[in-house]
């Protein structure tokens, strides 16, 4: 059972909010062979949506080319402390995650 | 003659589609999946639909000078234009070299961080859009450890 947790922080200062996400997922490539020479099957984010309040502000499209467990900052205006911060993210498998965290 | 009015919708959505399609119309926030197979900067380009972009020092690209693994290289990327609305990240060495396709609201800044993948010395390309219109920025980063070999 793959182990997928996002880690978000939304800190409020003076331009807004600074957002950081730390994903838990392999982002593999489909590249990357074993010893045996077995190639690790493509397993990667493919797009990343972040919410504020129910307000999508943005919308990432990866590729695998994004680091394993990936993280982001991203800097967002007019948050105020207690503003609803989501992020979801949807795998080439078909697995989606969502996370919420309250902006500080 | 329903069958024929049926036909004939469908005819038209057809060619609407088809329409659309040729004119590299797509929805904000679709993926594009042959510009993430694109196998060369060039085809990315191509696959997007893009014209040639301009250089801009209104692009700052920060990233370390020598990466000692390919497979987590930290990039910061600032853009100091009114009005963007989309950052492309793209490792111009990497077998697909599109990174990342960003679309930003109006409330987002054109401010990102993020962890890439470099499968050797390469350059990063940053393609911002900014009022329609598309700017460049590169940087050069030595890679000591491939992100992307077999490993």
């Amino acid at each position: 059972m793959q182990n997928y947790t996002i880690r978000l922080r939304a800190t409020v200062d003076e331009q807004g909010a600074l957002i950081k996400a730390l994903l838990t997922h392999p982002m593999e490539s489909g590249f990357r062979k074993n010893a045996s020479g077995e190639s690790a099957a493509a397993h990667y984010i493919t797009d990343i949506t972040l919410r504020i309040n129910d307000e999508t502000v943005l919308t990432l499209l990866t590729g695998s080319g994004i680091a394993a467990n990936p993280l982001f900052g991203w800097r967002i205006a007019d948050v105020r402390s207690g503003d609803t911060v989501t992020v979801v993210w949807r795998d080439n498998l078909g697995n989606t995650r969502t996370k919420t965290a309250s902006a500080q | 003659m329903s069958d024929r009015r049926d036909f004939l919708v469908l005819a038209t959505a057809a060619s609407l589609a088809r329409l659309l399609a040729s004119a590299g119309v797509a929805r904000a926030g679709e993926r594009d999946v042959h510009a993430f197979s694109a196998g060369s900067p060039e085809s990315v380009y191509a696959a997007l639909g893009l014209s040639a972009p301009v250089e801009s020092a209104a692009i700052v690209i920060q990233a370390p000078d020598v990466a000692e693994n390919g497979a987590q290289v930290p990039l910061e990327v600032t853009v100091n234009l009114p009005r963007v609305q989309r950052i492309l990240l793209i490792g111009e060495g990497n077998r697909f070299p599109l990174l990342a396709d960003i679309r930003l609201g109006e409330r987002s800044k054109p401010w990102l961080e993020a962890k890439v993948k470099l499968a050797e010395s390469s350059r990063i390309r940053v393609i911002a859009e900014a009022d329609g219109r598309l700017y460049t920025a590169t940087r050069d980063v030595r890679v000591i450890v491939g992100g992307c070999l077999p490993g």
